[in-house]
């Protein structure tokens, strides 16, 4: 943002004293753009108004007049409500001293107020410039009588930068610039003694040079108002930090005390499971199973038998699998068995292994009513009519001896069940169980025994 | 035929697997024999007896096992690596495959199962182990006795390790009732079904005590602790749980006196590291009397152990192979991230934002799962931006409001500085750890994903059944390690400073929408303290400014609402609860580090000269102006930030710069004569 020295040098040449007193607007520009190409243009415009802003380091009124024309001069090819210092402009017309009481109060960075002649020429430029304006010299601008002549209006570019100001934050339009005037009375050298208030051309460019350019250089700042920023307190927690307790325990690598204390009986047992999973037992080999479990309670758990496993032993010795089953209900596994079980593709025997366990032991409900859906709808889905049949028949039975035994409560599944019914009610057993659901449910008087009939 | 092809199948089975030929009866006795000098501890000779076995069975798994075991123990426990490699091999023997299979097969299994789990425990691999113990515990029934009970004692010791201090203490209830009641036998269960067997009775207590403490249940705690000391006050793990215990009543004194107690031999049995935890419970102690410096010495004393310690293995160790050369119980001896995290914290509370992140940079890597960590971590970055809030109260600060000066006669200027904000561009990605702002915001984001859905944006979604609200899930603890697990009031204290610190680093990072996010989430929170209420209004007005709200912002500024700053909740303590607690831990309790503004009046004048911005912001100079003058109460931030408000207000006040710093310096002197006056009269 900061010109450079040489960049600086030229500008102050293109605005210095007798440049901007004997050239006209026109050679002005055409020395300015020799100097600076288009990138440059916003650096030097703020430079500018910096400038502007301190009359002590443009004093002036043809150098002042000059820096204005630079403004427009820079963006002339684009609306003048686009000219990023098109608000310089609005300011010098309107400068905000006017609206208060005269003198009252100085702003640091407003820019001075001009003469007539200048607002004139100013007016005219964001208007309606002309061709002859250009090729007069700010001189002549200055000397001119314009007391006859009317202000043009710039209440236009006044609205469109209204408008566009309102779409900014307010945030964003409050800063200023950090360079403030604050005048010694001390003389700054000896010619200058006893002359105070009198320009130092050494030191004026001295100062100019400080404030534009240089790392870090003035122009770049501006100040806004700002918060204070509180940063919040480190979090408090009672028990944060790691304590550490010596652990009395010592986990060691344990013996296998089983080694080569074979049990004759498992062999076996493991050998008849491991036949059981992929075919029926005979009789007597079913019985020879069963005897050694009951021989031993915890043989049940090294014969084998993973969840995974349940339902070839299901469907190829039901028997064998209650059985079994019974002796793992104190196994902290059963679940998984249980789950496994109604979860099993549906069949004469996983029904009959339900249906017997049922019987034995109290099932959780929940395992029951997810066996129950699991069997309708198998029986809604299959294609094969024949099967279907039988599978409904055999879910009718099985269903009616859950709720004669009083296994299930009929309220819980009743909608499921009834449905069900309707649905195979072309066959006879179907229809024998909506009846004894009927009636079971006789004592309610909203349920008209009108399906059953159809 | 299908007979036929059935036998043939079954003999296939067979053979993969059980090919083992029968056990001769010489077999039994070599295998008795040898199992017995095991008992006896006398290794080399069952090694031998093992060797012969091995030579007559070379394809029993269950002897290539134990084969092994007496192995490992003769070599007393240094060949790790070997033992390993020879547990993987039996698994091959018998067809097991632990890492895969969903739950074991069969229970003969169990003890490759549990060696595993042990090594693993050792290799402080708990997730794993755990994973292998909770299979093997699906079959803890038909375990032979002596398995079984270590099975569920290391499955509880695992749990803590894991900060589940509910499942471990649900284990130690299931262990009670089943695994350690005396007189298993069949015909005697019924009449001892509670009688626990007296020789694990303390073992299973340290247990309790040790999930107690975890759950910071302290009543329950207190009567576990109470029959240990009757019981055996001498052992070390008790004295140092009663000293934890006290220490986390606020009982540091106790808890000092408790571990000094103890003689410090330099290792436990378990291969721990006394001089370490010495050291470091010091240094939680230190911690809490909020001796920072003190307590940071004694963690960097802990360190030091812990090098030399290892160091000292190490040499020990000439084998170059992986974990062989160290005895099992010493590979996961070392304690140095439980450190490193510990030390960041302290160091943070010392102000020392750089070492301290350094240190937590380091820690997160293992206890990523942490929420208060990276809470943590956020405030180290935090703190290395912007040491505390007196900054900018500092001299050198408040001579950077003018900056110098240009020219000399008519043409001198004066520079203003630029203002309290600075914009430093961090370099590289916020990915990569760097005590900066984008960092912190990484940091915030993953401590709130890894708290539980925060009840309020929870409970949107069902507004109806407002009944369930009332059911907070008041036992759901969220891992913290390695400290204990946080409880849910503890869940919604952190939520909030993650809260008010996303809020702040977000206004930092000129994100402004995020910072009103942040801000008003924290401001819905049921339980704020003081401090954090004032905070959310400072930020949200911040941020509604910068998007233009100024409105709402001048409403949320107003002075009259700062009431409280308290760093900490009230407490709602019951009597019960206080008179439990010793009379001198009263300090126990409250902030750690001191922050500021420290007073309800600075807090104000604080409040009110941001009430003053965002009228200057506004253009409303006068108002700015009165917030800033005659109301203000006399406040150094009044000077701090002199920047643009005061300049303005002064220009139109026709007062000169000068003057003004004349003024300030009045107002300062004033203050302070005020203060010191004050603290006499006090």
């Amino acid at each position: 943002m900061a010109l450079s020295v040489k960049e600086l040098a030229s500008l102050l040449s293109v605005l210095s004293e007798d440049t901007t007193q004997t050239q006209s607007f026109e050679s002005l520009a055409t020395s300015f753009h020799h100097y600076f190409t288009k990138q440059d243009h916003f650096k030097v415009g703020s430079s500018i108004v910096l400038l502007l802003q301190n009359r002590d380091l443009l004093p002036h009124p043809t150098q002042k007049l000059a820096a204005i024309f630079l403004l427009y001069e820079m963006y002339r090819t684009d609306p003048i409500a686009a000219n990023p210092f098109a608000t310089v402009f609005v300011h010098i017309l309107n400068p905000p001293t006017e609206n208060q009481e005269a003198g009252q109060f100085d702003l640091h960075w407003a820019i001075p107020a001009i003469s007539p002649a200048e607002r004139y020429f100013l007016s005219q430029l964001i208007s309606s410039p002309t061709k002859e304006m250009f090729k007069k010299t700010p001189t002549q601008i200055i000397q001119l009588d314009v007391s006859s002549m009317q202000n043009f209006d710039v209440s236009g570019l006044q609205l469109a930068l209204a408008e566009r100001q309102s779409e900014m934050p307010a945030q964003s339009k409050s800063a200023m610039p950090c360079v403030v005037p604050d005048r010694d009375t001390k003389p700054s050298s000896f010619d200058h003694f006893g002359k105070p208030g009198v320009i130092n051309p050494d030191v004026q460019r001295q100062t100019i040079e400080s404030l534009l350019t240089g790392n870090k250089a003035p122009v770049e700042n501006c100040m806004m108002p700002e918060f204070i920023r509180l940063a919040p307190p480190l979090h408090i927690a009672e028990d944060e930090l790691c304590w550490m307790n010596p652990v009395d325990m010592d986990y060691s690598v344990a013996w296998d005390t089983t080694m080569c204390v074979s049990s004759s009986a498992g062999v076996e047992i493991r050998r008849l499971m491991s036949k059981a999973f992929k075919g029926a037992l005979t009789l007597q080999q079913q019985q020879q199973l069963l005897d050694e479990l009951e021989k031993d309670n915890k043989l049940v758990y090294h014969i084998g038998l993973t969840p995974a496993k349940l339902p070839d032993l299901v469907e190829n010795n039901p028997l064998v699998a209650i059985e079994v089953l019974l002796r793992l209900m104190q196994s902290n596994q059963i679940t998984e068995y249980f789950s496994v079980l109604v979860n099993m593709e549906m069949s004469l025997h996983s029904m009959e292994v339900v249906n017997r366990l049922t019987t034995a032991v109290e099932l959780p409900s929940e395992f029951i009513h997810l066996y129950i859906s699991n069997c309708i709808s198998t029986c809604e889905t299959i294609r094969d009519r024949y099967l279907q049949n039988r599978l409904v028949r055999l879910v009718c039975v099985f269903l009616q001896s859950l709720i004669r035994n009083k296994i299930i409560d009929v309220k819980d599944i009743f909608i499921e069940v009834q449905a069900f019914c309707i649905e195979f009610s072309r066959i006879r057993e179907a229809a024998g169980l909506f009846r004894l659901l009927k009636s079971l449910d006789s004592a309610d008087p909203q349920n008209t025994p009108t399906a059953a009939t159809r | 035929m299908a007979d036929n092809k059935a036998k043939n199948d079954s003999d296939a089975e067979m053979e993969t697997s059980m090919p083992l030929p029968q056990v001769t009866e010489s077999q039994k006795e070599l295998a008795s024999q040898a199992m017995s000098e095991f008992d006896k501890k006398q290794y080399g000779s069952c090694c031998s007896l093992m060797h012969k076995l091995i030579a007559q069975r070379p394809t029993d798994p269950k002897v290539a096992h134990n084969k092994a075991v007496a192995e490992f123990f003769q070599s007393g426990f240094l060949t790790t690596d070997e033992f390993r490699q020879q547990l993987s091999k039996v698994c091959q023997m018998a067809h097991v495959n632990i890492d895969n299979s969903e739950s074991l097969e069969d229970v003969d299994h169990s003890v490759i199962y549990f060696n595993q789990a042990v090594i693993l425990y050792h290799l402080r691999q708990y997730k794993a182990a755990l994973n292998i113990l909770d299979k093997l515990f699906q079959y803890i029934e038909p375990l032979e006795e002596a398995l079984a009970k270590k099975a569920t004692m290391l499955l509880v010791e695992l749990y803590l390790c894991t900060y589940q201090p509910e499942k471990a203490m649900g284990m130690v209830h299931y262990a009670e009732k089943t695994v350690f009641t005396a007189g298993k036998n069949a015909g005697e269960k019924e009449n001892k079904e509670d009688q626990v067997d007296e020789a694990w009775k303390p073992k299973i207590s340290l247990y309790k005590t040790r999930c107690l403490l975890m759950m910071k249940s302290m009543k329950s705690c207190k009567r576990e602790i109470k029959s240990l000391m009757s019981t055996q006050a001498m052992n070390t793990a008790v004295i140092y749980l009663k000293s934890n215990f006290e220490h986390l009543r606020g009982n540091h004194k106790k808890a000092m006196k408790m571990l000094g107690s103890v003689s410090t031999s330099d290792f436990t049995e378990a291969g721990e590291c006394m001089p370490v935890m010495y050291n470091n419970n010091l240094g939680c102690i230190h911690f809490h009397l909020s001796k920072h410096h003190l307590g940071a010495f004694h963690f960097r004393k802990a360190f030091q152990e812990n090098e030399n310690a290892i160091k000292d293995i190490k040499r020990g160790a000439e084998h170059n192979k992986n974990l062989s050369g160290k005895t099992l119980n010493s590979i996961g001896m070392s304690r140095h991230f439980e450190l490193l995290y510990n030390m960041g914290i302290q160091l943070l509370h010392c102000g020392k934002a750089m070492p301290a992140f350094d240190c937590l940079v380091e820690a997160v890597q293992v206890f990523r799962s942490n929420p208060r960590l990276w809470l943590r971590l956020a405030e180290c970055c935090i703190m290395a931006n912007r040491q505390n809030n007196d900054e900018d109260r500092k001299l050198e600060k408040r001579l950077e409001v003018i900056q110098g000066s240009d020219g000399s006669g008519i043409h001198r200027k004066l520079r203003l500085g630029p203002g309290l904000k600075k914009d430093n561009p961090s370099p590289g990605t916020p990915a990569i750890p760097a005590a900066t702002h984008e960092f912190a915001a990484l940091c915030l984001k993953n401590a709130l994903h890894l708290l539980p859905e925060d009840p309020l944006t929870a409970e949107k979604v069902p507004i109806e059944d407002s009944d369930t609200v009332k059911i907070t899930p008041e036992m759901v603890l969220v891992t913290a390690p390695p400290g204990n697990p946080l409880k849910a009031a503890e869940v919604a204290s952190l939520r909030c400073s993650i809260l008010a610190a996303s809020a702040y680093v977000a206004l930092c990072l000129n994100d402004y929408t995020l910072a009103l996010l942040h801000a008003e989430n924290l401001l819905k929170q049921p339980k704020l303290t003081g401090a954090q209420r004032y905070l959310g209004h400072l930020y949200m007005a911040e941020a509604q400014v910068a998007m233009d709200k100024i409105a709402d912002a001048i409403q949320l500024l107003n002075p009259e609402l700062v009431v409280d700053i308290s760093l900490t909740l009230p407490e709602n303590k019951t009597e019960q609860d206080k008179s439990e607690r010793d009379p001198e831990a009263s300090e126990s309790k409250g902030y750690f580090y001191p922050w500021s503004p420290k007073d309800l009046t600075r807090a104000k004048a604080i409040a009110q000269y941001n009430l003053a911005t965002a009228h200057a912001i506004r253009g409303e100079y006068d108002k700015a102006g009165q917030n800033l003058g005659e109301r203000c109460p006399p406040s150094p931030y009044y000077l701090v930030a002199i920047p643009f408000t005061t300049v303005q207000c002064v220009k139109h006040n026709k007062i000169d710069l000068a003057a003004l710093f004349a003024h300030g310096d009045l107002v300062i002197t004033k203050q302070r004569r005020k203060s010191n006056v004050d603290g006499k009269e006090e």
